[in-house]
C-alpha cells in the first residue's frame, strides 16, 4: 500500500505546501529563477528547480512545525497545551492507580 | 504535424493542452508548440533531462526545429529576439545543457545560428554575448583564504565561451 509511489505523491504535497506558502510572500525586487528571468509575482511553477525546491523535499517535520499542532481534541485552542494538564499526563496517572489497586 | 507524437513514455506525465506539449513536475510545464510548421522547444532549466529526450526524439523526427526562451508560455509576453539570443546563451553555460547536448551529438550553437540566420538578428548577437559572458560566465568573487577567484562556471564552459563568438561567426560561413 504505501509504497514508493505514494511517499512520493505525500513528498510531493508537502513541496508544494511549502512552495505556496514561500510564493505567496512577496520578493521586494523580483525574485530570479533559474532561467534567469524575473518574477514579480511568484507561483510555484518559478521555484521549481531552485534550491528552496530541493531544501523543502524533506517529509522530516522540525520541533516548529509541531509546535503548535495539537494532538487531543480537548486541547485543542491552547497552544502549549503539552505543559498543562492533558491526556496523556492523565493516561499515566491512571494506570498508576490501576497498578496500585491491582487491576493491572 | 502531431504533438501528441512526441509523448515520450506512459508514465502520464506528458500531456498535450491547447496549444502546448507539457510536462508534469509537481505543476504542468509547457515544454514544446508548433508554429508554422516549426517545433519551437522551451529551453527550460527546470527540466533538463527532458529537454534533452524531446530534442533527441524531434532529431530522430528529421524536421525543422529551434529552441525559444520559457517566458513564451506567457501569452502576455512579447516576443523579442533578443530573450531567445540571451537564452539561448545562458541555457548553454548551464552545465547540465552543457555536457548533455555534447551527449546527445546535438549542437546547440549552430541550431542558434540557423534561427539568426531565419530571422536575421544576427546584429543583436555581440551585445547578448558580452552580457552573458561578463554576468553569468565569467561571474566570480575573491576567496580570502585560499587567496583565488572562484567562479561560477566550470572552466571548459569559460573556455568554450571564450571562443563562442568566433564559432558562431565560422559557424555562419559554412
Amino acid at each position: 500500500m504505501r509504497n514508493r509511489v505514494w511517499r512520493k505523491y505525500k513528498e510531493d504535497l508537502k513541496v508544494i505546501k511549502r512552495l505556496t506558502k514561500m510564493s505567496r510572500g512577496g520578493w521586494y525586487r523580483g525574485y530570479r529563477d533559474v532561467n534567469n528571468i524575473l518574477r514579480q509575482e511568484t507561483t510555484i511553477k518559478d521555484f521549481i528547480g531552485t534550491s528552496f525546491n530541493f531544501m523543502y523535499k524533506t517529509y522530516t517535520t522540525e520541533k516548529s512545525d509541531s509546535k503548535y499542532k495539537c494532538k487531543y481534541s480537548p486541547n485543542k485552542n491552547k497552544n502549549y497545551y503539552r505543559d498543562g494538564d492533558n491526556r496523556e499526563k492523565q493516561r499515566v496517572v491512571f494506570l498508576k492507580i490501576l497498578k496500585q489497586n491491582g487491576l493491572k | 504535424m502531431d504533438l501528441n507524437n512526441l509523448i515520450l513514455d506512459n508514465t502520464g506525465n506528458w500531456s498535450v493542452k491547447g496549444n502546448f506539449l507539457m510536462y508534469k513536475k509537481l505543476q504542468n510545464i509547457p515544454m514544446c508548440f508548433i508554429e508554422d510548421d516549426i517545433y519551437y522547444l522551451f529551453l527550460d532549466v527546470r527540466l533538463p533531462n527532458q529537454v534533452l529526450k524531446l530534442t533527441k526524439a524531434v532529431m530522430k523526427l528529421g524536421v525543422e526545429f529551434y529552441f525559444t526562451t520559457p517566458e513564451y508560455s506567457n501569452p502576455k509576453v512579447e516576443i523579442d529576439d533578443n530573450l531567445v539570443i540571451s537564452h539561448y546563451l545562458f541555457a548553454y553555460s548551464r552545465p547540465q545543457f552543457f555536457y548533455g547536448f555534447d551527449k546527445i551529438g546535438f549542437d546547440l550553437i549552430r541550431n542558434l545560428t540557423h534561427w539568426m540566420e531565419k530571422e536575421k538578428c544576427f546584429h543583436l548577437l555581440k551585445e547578448n554575448y558580452d552580457n552573458i559572458l561578463k554576468k553569468v560566465v565569467n561571474r566570480s568573487w575573491y576567496d580570502y583564504y585560499s587567496n583565488t577567484y572562484i567562479y561560477d562556471c566550470e572552466l571548459d564552459i569559460r573556455e568554450e565561451f571564450s571562443v563562442l563568438y568566433r564559432d558562431i561567426q565560422i559557424n555562419r560561413i559554412i
